[in-house]
């Protein structure tokens, strides 16, 4: 039997009573099957291990000053209002942050129509100053 | 006599008597413990994850509608508990310094009563176990974890995570058996 066909069939196995003698005559000569199932059954006892785990003493005590703790720190009222004061508090900042600038700053409104002479100085195909330039050089 | 039962100690509590909490805590430390270390893998973390259940369960209990039994609500919050806080150390993993895991590892090395090479040998088994429970899907986990480590019914384990009985086998066949082929296939590599 090929290793891979033998770790294939390894994996449905729980004790080394089950196996069939095929694979038991495959594990007495190869080493790396030996070694894997050695793997499973050493995590099998690991679980063991970790499951007969005892908790820590004084756990119910340290518990309950814990559970005291955490009471003292959040309070239900806190709890509850603290997303509604979030909410409260940022609409809060939005209009003092459009009303204020409106009240004590007053915007000084400009004239929509634009005066004639701008156009005319816009039109101009010399600038004052510059025809100053052209007659002193004259 | 009448016999103290959860749902006994439960009304105890509502009704403003603490004893009757203390008394739930110490019927479940143990159990809420055993499952927190299924998914730790690590005492510590297990107790203070045990401590976050109670004292969710402190919190709410209130709202408890008594529709399931209390262990079964209990365990629910266990679960729930145990993956947030993998969810969190796996999110943590990138913030705790290499420095600080090997000072944890070197520490346990010189408190244990074991000699060092039968500590490295634990502790590389210890990882592969984790390595191995990671690679299972979480409904995987949920199931391998509170059949293999709390020894629950598949009834029970239906109940906890509110899936068919059925579905509860196959999870914990495939997981059982993801676990296995990924041990084999990982003791295959480490001597390659």
């Amino acid at each position: 039997m090929r290793c891979k066909e033998v770790q294939k069939q390894l994996a449905h196995y729980t004790t080394e009573s089950d196996f069939s003698q095929v694979i038991r005559t495959h594990l007495l000569s190869c080493d790396n099957c030996l070694h894997s199932w050695n793997q499973l059954q050493s995590v099998d006892q690991l679980i063991e291990v970790e499951k007969n785990e005892k908790i820590a003493p004084f756990f119910t005590t340290r518990l309950e000053a814990a559970i005291e703790k955490n009471l003292h720190q959040e309070s239900r009222l806190y709890t509850i209002l603290k997303p509604k004061l979030a909410v409260i508090l940022l609409m809060a900042g939005i209009i003092t942050g459009l009303v204020i600038p409106y009240t004590f700053f007053p915007t000084t409104s400009y004239p929509m129509e634009t005066d004639n002479s701008d156009f005319l100085f816009f039109e101009m195909t010399v600038e004052p100053n510059e025809i100053d330039v052209l007659n002193e050089l004259i | 006599m009448v016999p103290l039962t959860d749902q006994l100690l439960v009304t105890h509590f509502l009704e403003g008597n603490k004893n009757a909490f203390r008394l739930l805590t110490e019927r479940y430390q143990q159990k809420v413990f055993t499952i927190c270390m299924g998914f730790t893998h690590d005492p510590d973390d297990a107790s203070d994850v045990s401590q976050e259940v109670f004292i969710e369960v402190f919190r709410s209990l209130p709202k408890f509608r008594g529709q399931s039994t209390f262990s079964t609500w209990l365990y629910r919050i266990t679960v729930t508990k145990s993956l947030k806080h993998i969810h969190r150390e796996r999110f943590n993993k990138f913030k705790i310094s290499l420095d600080f895991m090997q000072e944890k590892e070197n520490w346990n090395l010189a408190t244990s009563n074991h000699s060092t090479d039968e500590n490295i040998i634990r502790l590389e088994r210890k990882k592969l176990l984790k390595k191995a429970i990671s690679s299972l899907t979480k409904k995987q986990r949920v199931a391998f974890v509170l059949s293999k480590y709390k020894e629950l019914t598949n009834k029970e384990i239906s109940e906890i995570m509110v899936i068919p009985i059925a579905t509860v086998d196959t999870l914990i066949y495939r997981a059982r058996s993801n676990m296995k082929k990924y041990i084999i296939k990982h003791s295959r590599n480490d001597e390659m």
